[in-house]
């Protein structure tokens, strides 16, 4: 304390070293916290720069392929940072609508049934569930119908193998052999629609339609087809499918887009155009006499087109005479169409299920193995099971007699199962893919920019290491039902099951490309529900993608999250979509040389965001940083040397004094020492205090202005660090300079 | 003058060493910290730069665009023409036009319609960019440059069997011709036709595509022969910004033509142009999220930087004020002598101050050429604060009491 007396004698003095080393102290704070915000500029373009391999010409990831990633990862961790394995699960989402690929605002419904020009696109999980329970009375029933296909038992040659066409006739009378498998025995029962019980939104009204159901059934007797033979005309039924289909509405869309050809006679003139018939008036349409049909004929020739079949007219079946005085011609089929829908009644197991054992591929079948092993989904893992328990896990209401009304009928003990699908149904309209990504840019659809986050921000490497609860939607998702950057949803997650007979898959691909919500049964329980907060919206190059074009795309019904924020396992399978190969950014060159050694190299191809481009000018910026930040020091460096000259250097005169008063030397150290370190104790606080301070200030004034995020704070941790560190380098040179200062010298003269 | 000045220094070396010093490093350190200011912001626009900046007219919900009616003829004229606004401001444009030909197979019976593209570059053909799994094959002697060309050149699927030179015809829409006899109208039909014949130079793999390719220009001119707006055939239109900052620039051309892409795909109001339509007929979309991330981090950080130099500069200046300031005190008995042997406080104020700011001046001197004296505005204002400083200083030891000060010293 006596040491510290004179300190208050010089008080200017003191102050004045004081603010000097605080000076120091908060330039090095700040030199330290800009060096510090680039090292985290850096780290997050590490983040959002990605370096993947993409595989090619696959859509599930080969064996060999996958063992040769998972041994040079092993090999060569320095080139390869990971194996991103994606996973997906279902979300129920209260409230929130899917996006449908038909859009029944515009009046256009498109149906997997349709095969048309690139104009439409099937697009079957884009649809809606085409759930429907509807009253029907019965109009007639018919009887079981064989449904068979022929098989070749022989080998199956072709003109082409033979030197002349007549040996191959020979041959072909000789020895090709087939035969006939009946796999299923349908029904078909035609009613009228007298009630719509549940329809999907966006449908026509289908009262007083036409509905021709359709029942299939691997066996000609069993208890369904009984009780189907057992129906009368006249009477009323409550039935339920998941395929409606209103083939009025498909005709009329087909006949306004060109896609179903007909004919319309305008001014005298035939020509092939589209027809655009709000309505089909029964009244109006005609079915053609063979008067009418010679008529058209002769008009049909004359006009010029070409449109016959073995050098005859394709003559049509009905007219329709419309309002404007034009005539639109239509085809037996299209006729049939008219006022008419369809519905097929579901059976878990609708059709003998075999497949044909040959010797090799496209070679005469050798063996019809029927398949008798079933397997279902308790929730958790798949389970070997029978025909019978498999059709009684997974059968749906299909028909049933309405005596009363059908309240009553749903309230009783028969309906419970028919109110529990209307419930379920529901449900299934408000059902999302749910993807748990490592990070949005090892989606192979997102680093190559054919979808991109259009507003909010992607996830940051902080959310997918914590598991955050947000997530990423579909901009038209969220616009559809009014949701933002900021919101909440509540998510139900259940497991995909499989081996669920009702499930919309894409033509073709099955889980394995453009995936979609599984479809909620009671095998796929809800295994917990979370809150998300949305972060950001996405868009893919094409709202509905076309599969063949872009195989790593996403529906827009696709919600992405971080892989750890649900603690439901993630269901995965071997597709491409959920496997991605993540090399070091920088290691591209490595990567390739390596598959290029293994003859792997024509396998991927690779993507790096640009990596590659901005990585020499980015280490430019990098270093100037470092530059930096060295000028921050020197100046410290200088400045505090400067305080030690004139703090502890000044007190020469004091300690001659007290060494002549015969004060010892480690007395006279510490005198120099506490009196130095006291300013420097207390400038290492100040200074502190102020360079954090100024740093929050400018980081704030930078979030405001520009939103930048808070990572760019110097952690605690971090500038505690530096710190103590700085003030234990000061001390040492107080040290050094007081032992000097203190050490007896040879008296001179006083200057 | 200068001599006294070198003489009160010689008596004191210590100190003005230090000064010295002290100026110069701190010159080094402010010139070298703007020159790195400077190069970090060179280093900006070159990183920014490297990342190419893509843009392309898209349906006005932001999917890809359909193509079914072609692309009006000014907005292909803003893309092609020199003057256009997304002509001057881009490095290569993308646009593709795609026509049906019919080509006849070897045996005369089946003849089969071919899609065609005339396309300037294979950026205007997505499909076949290795990023979606195609390969092309070149024949020797021939590359990408084809398509900006006007040859009767192509590129052809893997698998196409027409082989090398392949005869092409294609048919423009039908002229309807009405002849009104009586009360007969008679309806005849013709077709503008041309057949061409095309090199194959390339292959490539792509499944499921049968398009043949060819250049943009071949196409446009095939398309005239058979009188057929090129505008009604275009499918792509699009480009690469030349310089990637140019971003706002873009923007700025896009809110003139074109709407932004809104997820519902509404129709935006167009005005300015309602000539055309009283809407935006199509949307641009500008594939710039990367840059943008990028361009966001980077400017962040330059920002703290510049803050963190500005801190440094005032902090500096605020030392040497200091530094000025305690020199001074430190020789306060010698300040105390030259008032007693008589010298006058002007005398002695400026003494000093020609000292210090001799030293000073040489330090910063010697300093501020490692960047030439660049900025030389920061140097000055260091020089300034450090005469403050040691104004300030002795300042208020010339005007204490004499005796005051010797006791004080004593």
């Amino acid at each position: 304390m006596k040491n510290l007396r004179h300190l208050f004698r010089q008080p200017l003095k003191t102050v004045t070293g004081i603010i000097l080393v605080t000076l120091a102290v908060s330039i090095l704070c700040v030199s330290v916290g800009q060096a510090f915000a680039v090292r985290m500029t850096q780290q997050k373009m590490n983040h959002e720069f990605t370096t993947v391999a993409m595989l090619t010409n696959t859509y599930t990831v080969p064996e060999d392929v996958l063992s040769w990633l998972n041994k040079t990862a092993e090999e060569h961790p320095d080139v390869i940072k990971m194996i991103s394995e994606q996973g997906f699960l279902s979300s129920y989402i209260p409230g929130m609508k899917t996006l449908n690929y038909s859009d029944p605002e515009d009046g256009v419904f498109y149906d997997t049934g349709i095969s048309g020009p690139t104009t439409v696109r099937p697009w079957p999980h884009g649809r809606p569930y085409c759930c429907a329970m509807f009253v029907i009375t019965i109009d007639s029933v018919g009887g079981a119908v064989e449904k068979s296909r022929t098989y070749t038992t022989s080998e199956d040659l072709t003109p082409e193998d033979f030197a002349t066409y007549e040996e191959y006739r020979k041959w072909y009378d000789e020895n090709h052999k087939t035969s006939k498998l009946t796999y299923a025995y349908t029904v078909e029962i035609v009613g009228t629609i007298n009630e719509v019980i549940s329809l999907e939104e966006g449908f026509e009204d289908p009262i007083g339609r036409t509905i021709k159901l359709t029942f299939s059934s691997p066996t000609p007797r069993n208890e369904d087809m009984t009780a189907i033979s057992k129906l009368k005309k006249g009477e009323q039924y409550i039935v339920y499918g998941m395929d409606y289909r209103d083939k009025d509405w498909q005709l009329r869309s087909q006949l306004k887009t060109g896609e179903s050809e007909c004919t319309v006679e305008r001014y005298g003139l035939i020509t092939h155009v589209t027809a655009e018939i709000d309505k089909f008036d029964l009244s109006k349409i005609h079915i053609m006499t063979d008067a009418d049909k010679v008529e058209y004929e002769k008009k049909y020739l004359a006009s010029g087109e070409v449109y016959l079949v073995n050098d005859k007219v394709v003559l049509p079946y009905a007219r329709i005479d419309m309002d404007d005085g034009a005539k639109v011609y239509l085809s037996q089929s299209q006729y049939k169409a008219i006022n008419t829908a369809t519905l097929t009644l579901g059976n878990p197991i609708s059709q003998v299920n075999y497949e044909f054992i040959r010797d090799r591929e496209g070679g005469p079948v050798k063996e019809v193995r029927y398949i008798t092993e079933y397997t279902y989904f308790d929730g958790e893992d798949y389970v070997a099971c029978t025909a019978d328990e498999y059709t009684e896990i997974y059968k749906i209401p299909t028909f049933a007699l309405l005596e009363g009304s059908v309240e009553e009928f749903l309230n009783s003990s028969a309906g419970a199962e028919w109110k529990e699908v209307l419930e379920r149904d529901k449900i299934n309209n408000n059902c999302f893919l749910t993807i748990g990504v490592d990070h949005l840019g090892y989606l192979i659809d997102f680093v190559r920019g054919d979808s991109v986050i259009t507003s909010g921000r992607s996830f940051t490497s902080a959310e997918l290491e914590d598991g955050s609860r947000v997530c990423i939607m579909h901009e038209a998702l969220a616009a559809e039902n009014g949701l933002e950057v900021g919101d909440k949803v509540t998510m139900n997650f259940y497991h995909n099951d499989n081996v669920i007979p009702y499930d919309k898959k894409s033509s073709g691909w099955g889980d394995y490309l453009t995936p979609n919500a599984g479809f909620y049964y009671k095998t796929t329980p809800f295994t917990e529900t979370e809150e998300y907060t949305i972060v950001g919206l996405w868009r893919g190059e094409l709202l509905w993608p076309d599969v063949s074009e872009n195989e790593y795309s996403f529906s827009p019904n696709t919600i992405f999250i971080p892989k750890g924020s649900s603690e439901t396992e993630l269901d995965r399978n071997e597709s491409i979509l959920y496997m991605t190969p993540v090399v070091h950014n920088g290691k591209l060159e490595e990567f390739r040389r390596l598959a290029e050694e293994d003859g792997f190299n024509d396998r991927f191809h690779y993507f790096d965001r640009g990596y590659s481009l901005i990585m020499k000018n980015f280490f430019n910026y990098e270093n100037m940083a470092v530059q930096v930040l060295a000028i921050g020091c020197t100046i410290y460096a200088v400045i505090i040397l400067m305080f030690l000259m004139l703090y502890p250097g000044s007190y020469s005169k004091s300690v001659r004094t007290m060494e002549s008063l015969g004060v010892s030397y480690p007395k006279r150290v510490c005198f120099i020492i506490t009196a130095s370190m006291s300013i420097i104790t207390l400038s290492t606080v100040f200074g502190s205090l102020l360079g954090t301070l100024l740093w929050r200030f400018a980081v704030s004034a930078l979030k405001t202005s520009a939103g930048a995020v808070t990572e760019l704070f110097i952690e605690p941790g971090t500038l505690g660090a530096i710190v103590i560190a700085q003030f234990l380098f000061v001390l040492l040179l107080d040290v050094l300079v007081s032992l000097y200062v203190a050490t007896p010298k040879k008296m001179s003269a006083r200057r | 003058m200068i001599k006294k000045i070198i003489r009160r220094i010689k008596r004191q070396p210590l100190p003005c060493i230090a000064v010295c010093l002290l100026a110069a490093v701190l010159s080094v350190s402010l010139c070298h910290l703007q020159h790195s200011l400077e190069e970090e912001r060179l280093s900006f626009e070159q990183t920014c730069n490297s990342i190419p900046v893509h843009f392309k007219i898209t349906e006005l919900d932001g999917s890809k665009f359909e193509g079914k009616n072609g692309i009006a003829k000014w907005a292909i004229n803003e893309f092609l023409l020199n003057d256009g606004d997304f002509n001057k401001l881009s490095r290569e444009l993308f646009v593709r036009v795609d026509y049906k030909g019919v080509i006849p197979e070897e045996d005369k019976e089946a003849v089969p319609t071919t899609p065609f593209s005339g396309i300037t570059s294979i950026g205007a053909a997505e499909e076949l960019s290795p990023s979606r799994g195609s390969r092309v094959r070149w024949y020797e002697g021939y590359d990408e440059s084809i398509f900006a060309t006007k040859e009767l050149v192509c590129l052809v699927p893997e698998d196409f069997k027409g082989g090398d030179e392949i005869e092409v015809t294609f048919t423009g829409k039908a002229k309807l011709d009405f002849v009104i006899d009586g009360n007969k109208t008679e309806m005849n039909r013709s077709y503008a036709q041309h057949t061409a014949k095309f090199t194959v130079v390339g292959r490539y793999t792509d499944e499921g595509n049968e398009t043949v390719y060819c250049p943009y220009k071949t196409m446009v001119s095939l398309l005239d022969m058979i009188e057929i707006a090129k505008e009604t055939c275009v499918s792509y239109l699009g480009g690469t910004l030349t310089n990637s900052l140019d971003v706002g620039k873009l923007r700025e051309a896009r809110a003139k033509w074109f709407a932004e892409p809104n997820p519902t795909g509404e129709q935006t109001p167009w005005e300015g142009e309602e000539a055309y339509s009283k809407y935006y007929l199509y949307a641009l979309d500008i594939e710039d999220s990367l840059l943008r991330t990028l361009e966001s981090n980077m400017k962040n950080s330059i920002f703290l930087n510049k803050f963190a130099s500005v801190i440094v500069f005032i902090l500096s200046a605020g030392a040497g004020f200091l530094t000025g300031f305690l020199i001074i005190r430190s020789r306060k008995r010698e300040i105390t002598l030259m008032r007693t042997v008589g010298e006058s406080n002007r005398e002695v104020y400026f003494n000093f101050a020609l000292e210090q700011m001799a030293c000073a001046i040489v330090g910063i001197a010697f300093g501020g050429a490692y960047n030439l004296w660049d900025p030389i505005g920061q140097l000055l204002i260091f020089a300034v604060v450090y005469y403050v400083g040691l104004s300030v200083a002795l300042a208020i030891f010339l005007s204490k009491n004499l005796l005051a000060t010797i006791k004080e010293d004593e």
